[in-house]
């Protein structure tokens, strides 16, 4: 894979949390805001030793990783896990908003076939599409708030009182974020100065969640309770101009969103599986099959896969970076003192 | 035979020998002038290709001369020597010392000398075939720049270059490839402004070519743009010096083709497109203005049939109520389907551009008043075509012209638009685009991304791209494409 740049490191992230945010289910409320921005702090924080890690001299993840092959494999699961969430996700937006598509299978077959087809591309073809695709949601969210701005009722947004469900609304949130994972793995593509990519990630991902959260509750008001996917339903009450509705807009940016997201689920997918078994062929076909039927089964039997992907993101995004900085730095201290010790040696012989 | 073959064929020294040699090359051609002649005693050949250059000036500088020429002691050796080192009959003076160096130069417009006992031939530079003179060029009309562009005549081309750049480090290098053609090629960037690597890099892959003949930049071009699955150009052309001199002080490499008027430049970005001579000569917010409608028609041209038929067929309460019943009257009574009625209207305009461009102008244009005026007309009054879709589709070509260098990709992308737009709506509209968004991304040779400096962006270049900057600005950039290098 390519290197990357600070900038396409932030758009990447940053596309994939807006998708996410746009998909949300999630019913927003003071106490979803105030959890939201301490689950974004928290991750932060977290994502200190994933820099540290990384500052280390010669530091490749790919060489290094925690319990070898056993340790991608973990990481591929994480990813198959998160693709069939995002095909999930694309299955209930396309039974909420109007998908001009048969069912919703042939929804996600349409979309797993043209993610395969950019998957193809060199990651660098992603990078760059992350920025122009942010681009267009953040010109998006422009004409959101435009619209909005009419319609807000500031009354609507009730203070939180509830430390309880704050801490559960910030668990619940740090839960469903699968973006510090992939940002570990996206950070030994990245370029130096590493901080400042992840730094304009996590401050840009909490201005984004607040502001689609306090635009959904202030234009909402008690409607939001009735709605399932609250960031279409403000769009279509927020239109900005009275002649022509800006719905469209919204489906582009979700379908572009979604496109970006799922193929970066799938390439970092393809490249794990790869080095896991390096002779293995159609790896990124067999990774959006996997996707794809995983979906299928959580569509069918309803299962919410939230528990496992709170586990799994606390072990790849927390243990296993802290786990390898602290072997990082006891063996440099390591080969410290057995250098010094060594010369020290070198020095009395010659005495 | 193959030239390469006659490279390890040395010149005969005998005269009658060496003549026999060159008429069996040659095969009895019809073009080749032989003239036998006695200079100071000694049995000489002076030959040429007819047509291919001045008889006044052969006769002038080369025949007036020879036959003044007066030798102490004469012998073949001394009078080739004597012509070579003592007599400028010429200024562009090779030897050819084996049959693949004399038939190019022959060929090529050359009047040879061969002298009896002489391993050697000399050449003269005399070449005066006809061709066009510099004209206006017709594909990159300008209002305010230069009105002259580049020939089929390569010597003639890296004149026009030379002319605007006169610093040495502007460098123009000639090589020959086509067994066959024998074509010349030229290889000019600004030795300052590329790194060597990348020239040889485009060398490497030039010289990978082995076609037998090099007749337009269409052979070319594949070879130094090796990705193959690209919807896009990442090589650019152009037929004016202007244009391309501001490409080679702005790091970029050229290649110009014997025979083909117009030059490759490497690499080329997306946003060079919507660059003219005229936007430089403008005030620069009128240019910025200019660029921006350029922008627009780009995205009108590609996407407002698709997004109409989208509209229409899927999602109707877009449309304000107005619309939609201007849309609905006009609509009910087409005999055939949107999608249908979509891609037929924009296929007969490629058929009737296609008939205009390949008849003879006269008839060309009468094919595109029969088109565009009966055709048309005829189709709306009798029901067949609804008049919003023809507008719809007259607005998105005409957008197209705007960006001609784009036109082989707006094309076929309005087309695959119209049937994702038709079948999925916007949803497939927006599928699409990102399979187009992530092929554009893809696109670029030699390191240097085809969609920057937008993606990945540079925010120094965006002064000559979101707007027009004025040459106060510019002067102090210095701006070459290596910054955007990768």
């Amino acid at each position: 894979m390519n290197k990357i740049s600070n900038l396409q490191l932030f758009s990447v992230l940053f596309s994939v949390k807006a998708f996410s945010l746009i998909c949300s289910g999630v019913t927003p409320d003071a106490s979803q805001m105030a959890g939201a921005a301490i689950s974004v702090i928290a991750q932060y924080l977290l994502a200190v030793p994933m820099i540290m890690l990384y500052k280390h001299d010669g530091f490749s993840l790919k060489k290094e990783m925690l319990f070898g092959k056993f340790g991608k494999l973990l990481y591929a699961l994480f990813f198959i896990i998160c693709g069939a969430v995002s095909f999930n996700r694309l299955w209930g937006v396309s039974k909420s908003v109007y998908f001009p598509v048969d069912s919703s299978l042939a929804c996600s077959v349409i979309l797993a076939a043209v993610c395969l087809y950019c998957a193809s591309m060199k990651f660098s073809a992603l990078s760059r599409s992350s920025l122009i695709i942010s681009g267009i949601f953040i010109f998006t969210a422009a004409i959101l708030i435009l619209g909005a701005y009419s319609k807000a009722d500031l009354a609507n947004y009730i203070p939180a009182t509830d430390f309880g469900s704050v801490i559960h609304s910030a668990v619940r949130n740090f839960c469903s974020s699968g973006e510090l994972v992939m940002l570990f793995i996206l950070l030994e593509f990245s370029s130096a100065d590493r901080h400042k990519g992840v730094t304009a990630f996590f401050t840009g991902s909490l201005i984004l969640t607040e502001l689609i959260y306090i635009i959904e509750i202030t234009v909402l008001g008690k409607i939001i309770n009735l709605t399932d996917f609250p960031f279409f339903t403000a769009g279509a009450f927020s239109q900005p101009f009275s002649i022509q509705r800006a719905d469209s807009l919204y489906m582009i940016a979700f379908t572009l969103l979604c496109v970006l997201t799922v193929t970066l689920q799938l390439v970092l997918t393809s490249v794990l599986v790869k080095e896991i078994i390096p002779d293995l062929k159609y790896n990124t076909l067999l990774s959006v099959i996997l996707m794809l039927g995983l979906s299928a089964l959580l569509n069918s039997t309803g299962a919410d896969l939230s528990p496992v992907m709170g586990v799994l993101i606390i072990m790849l995004s927390v243990v296993i970076p802290v786990i390898m900085l602290i072997r990082r730095i006891y063996n440099e201290k390591k080969t410290g003192a057995d250098g010094s010790n060594a010369s020290a040696m070198r020095v009395q012989s010659q005495n | 035979m193959k030239p390469t073959e006659l490279k390890n064929q040395t010149i005969l020294p005998d005269l009658s020998d060496n003549l026999t040699r060159i008429k069996d090359i040659a095969g009895g051609s019809s073009d080749l002038l032989i003239n036998e002649i006695e200079v100071c005693g000694i049995k000489v050949a002076l030959m040429c290709c007819e047509g291919m250059l001045s008889t006044s000036t052969i006769t002038e500088l080369i025949l007036h001369p020879l036959m003044n020429i007066k030798l102490e002691n004469p012998s073949p050796a001394a009078l080739l020597t004597h012509i070579d080192t003592k007599m400028l009959l010429s200024v562009d003076r090779p030897i050819a010392y084996n049959y693949e160096d004399f038939f190019r130069l022959l060929n090529s417009g050359f009047a040879m000398l061969a002298a009896d006992g002489q391993d050697r031939i000399l050449a003269f530079g005399v070449q005066g075939y006809d061709k066009k003179g510099i004209d206006e060029p017709s594909g990159e009309n300008n209002i305010t720049g230069s009105h002259d562009g580049f020939i089929e005549v390569i010597r003639s081309n890296m004149s026009l270059i030379r002319r605007r750049m006169k610093s040495p480090v502007l460098v123009q290098k000639l090589f020959v490839m086509g067994d066959k053609s024998q074509t010349d090629m030229c290889i000019c960037y600004m030795s300052d402004r590329v790194p060597s690597s990348l020239v040889e890099k485009i060398m490497d892959s030039i010289e990978k070519m082995d076609l037998e003949s090099v007749l337009s930049t269409g052979y070319v071009q594949p070879f130094i743009e090796p990705d193959k699955k690209r919807l896009f150009n990442s090589v650019g052309r152009t037929e004016r010096p202007d244009v391309l001199c501001s490409k080679l002080i702005e790091g970029r490499v050229a290649i110009l083709v014997d025979g083909n008027p117009f030059a490759l430049i490497i690499p080329k970005l997306w946003s060079d497109d919507f660059q003219t001579v005229d936007d430089y000569n403008f005030k620069p917010y009128f240019a910025t203005f200019i660029r921006w409608l350029k922008y627009g028609a780009f995205l009108i041209s590609i996407l407002l049939p698709s997004l109409y038929v989208a509209i229409a067929m899927h999602h109707p309460e877009l449309l304000n109520s107005t619309l939609l019943l201007i849309l609905a009257e006009s609509e009910q009574n087409a005999p055939f389907s949107i999608i249908a009625e979509t891609v037929g209207v924009l296929l007969m305009y490629e058929i009737i551009k296609e008939a205009g461009l390949r008849l003879p102008k006269a008839v060309g244009g009468a094919v595109s008043i029969v088109g565009g005026l009966i055709i048309g007309d005829a189709a709306v009054n009798s029901g067949l075509i609804s008049t919003p879709l023809l507008t719809v589709a007259a607005l998105s070509v005409v957008s197209g012209f705007v960006v001609p260098d784009l036109s082989q990709a707006i094309t076929v992308l309005r087309i695959v638009f119209i049937i994702c737009g038709g079948i999925w709506g916007i949803f497939g509209i927006s599928l699409f685009g990102a399979a187009v968004l992530f092929n554009m991304c893809a696109t670029g040779d030699y390191g240097f991304p085809y969609t920057a400096p937008i993606s990945p962006f540079k925010a120094k270049t965006m002064g000559d791209i979101a707007v027009r900057e004025g040459f106060r600005k510019m002067q102090n950039n210095n701006f070459t494409v290596e910054e955007l290098h990768e």
